[in-house]
């Protein structure tokens, strides 16, 4: 079922036995797919839809109003008495009362159909002919109840080979050489999206220069190019580890004044990559640690 | 002891002018509209109107249809 994508090997084999069970059973209880960014949510949900032979409805829950305005535009025309897989992406997005009838509908009895009143209707959810999958970067913006009828499937990190695999099937016409593909997959960020994204860029680069090889020379010069710094530091994180290393032990307060970012945005947009991968501590104040000195000693 | 700053409209000074008919008509045209007292309209016997030009602005700003707002999303299938 998941033959094109790589990784996430608990997520697969958790889908699977859930496509199976449904052979028998009929029914798939409504699953929550729970990851960071880039973890390849929708393309997992893709891949699920297609392996039970049904077409994915993908709804950006950031532009439901209302539940009124979901009933018209996109519960009747397209999934009441249909079949089809429906994600609902950034699920933390919907409105209040929509929850509240998603909570009557997905209560967890384990019957195969559901009618639930709606003003003047009875909309019916039948769970042979639809699956619901919830996404969420958010989760701890859902409600207990609401994520007590869901089955959790938890996306992690990509390791640095499981990216490396990525970039290369993108490539698979490139010759990549001098074992640069690991150099890579470390400025990748666990992230499968960023995977993608340096595939299409170094396709980009193969195609501007006419090569079907990719070395260390070529990686050097994209990464010249494009600011790709050692770890995928951002050009930001680089020049917070640049504050510290110069000034010493920092406070949130200093490093704002210096950066001109707000304190909030330092700690959530450069401070959390930096201290996942060890590259700062806090103790009181803001300091660099060795292994963030090598990094940026790379990164000048 | 000082007087008090007084208030209120100086003896003898008015707020309304003489002027022809057909000065106003010189200057602003037969269809200008202008402004009078209601009272002496109901002196000369003209009954009022309702001001057409602004409720049908009015009418016409409310009864403008308000764009939809759409929920985004796509669709896909097997190949």
């Amino acid at each position: 079922m998941f033959d094109k994508l790589i990784g996430q090997p608990k997520v697969k084999s958790r889908l699977t036995f859930f496509a199976n069970a449904k052979k028998s059973r009929g029914r798939i209880p409504p699953l929550l797919f729970n990851g960071a960014k880039g973890l390849g949510k929708t393309e997992f949900a893709k891949e699920f839809a297609y392996g039970l032979e049904r077409r994915l409805m993908e709804i950006n829950c950031a532009t439901i109003r209302n539940d009124e305005q979901f009933m018209e535009q996109i519960f009747v025309p397209y999934i009441h008495d249909k079949e089809v897989t429906v994600l609902f992406d950034e699920c933390h997005r919907i409105p209040v009362k929509l929850t509240d009838l998603f909570l009557t509908a997905f209560n967890t009895d384990n019957k195969k159909k559901k009618s639930v009143a709606y003003g003047d209707y009875m909309l019916e959810f039948d769970f042979e002919r639809q699956t619901y999958l919830f996404a969420t970067t958010d989760m701890q913006k859902l409600s207990r109840p609401f994520k007590d009828r869901m089955t959790e499937i938890n996306f992690a990190p990509y390791s640095p080979e499981e990216l490396g695999e990525i970039v290369k099937l993108r490539l698979d016409w490139v010759d990549f050489r001098d074992e640069v593909i690991k150099d890579i997959s470390m400025t990748l960020r666990g992230n499968a999206r960023s995977a993608v994204k340096r595939a299409m860029e170094i396709e980009m680069f193969c195609d501007t220069y006419n090569h079907s090889h990719f070395g260390r020379e070529e990686w050097e010069t994209l990464c010249d190019t494009l600011e790709i710094l050692p770890f995928g530091l951002t050009p930001l994180e680089k020049q917070v580890l640049l504050i510290l290393k110069e000034r010493g032990a920092c406070t949130l307060q200093t490093l704002s004044a210096v950066t001109g970012m707000e304190r909030s945005a330092i700690q959530q947009e450069v401070e959390l990559h930096l201290l996942r991968e060890g590259f700062m501590r806090i103790d009181g104040k803001r300091e660099i640690t060795g292994k963030g000195h090598k990094v940026l000693d790379r990164a000048i | 002891m000082k007087d008090k700053p007084r208030r209120g409209r100086p003896k003898g000074a008015t707020s309304f002018a003489r002027v022809s008919l057909q000065d106003l008509i010189d200057h602003l045209g037969p269809n200008a509209s202008v402004v009078v007292g209601k009272k002496w309209l109901d002196e000369i016997g003209l009954t009022l109107e309702a001001p057409v030009v602004s409720s049908r602005s009015i009418k016409t700003v409310a009864d403008e249809p308000k764009e939809e707002e759409k929920i985004a999303f796509s669709i896909s299938s097997p190949e």
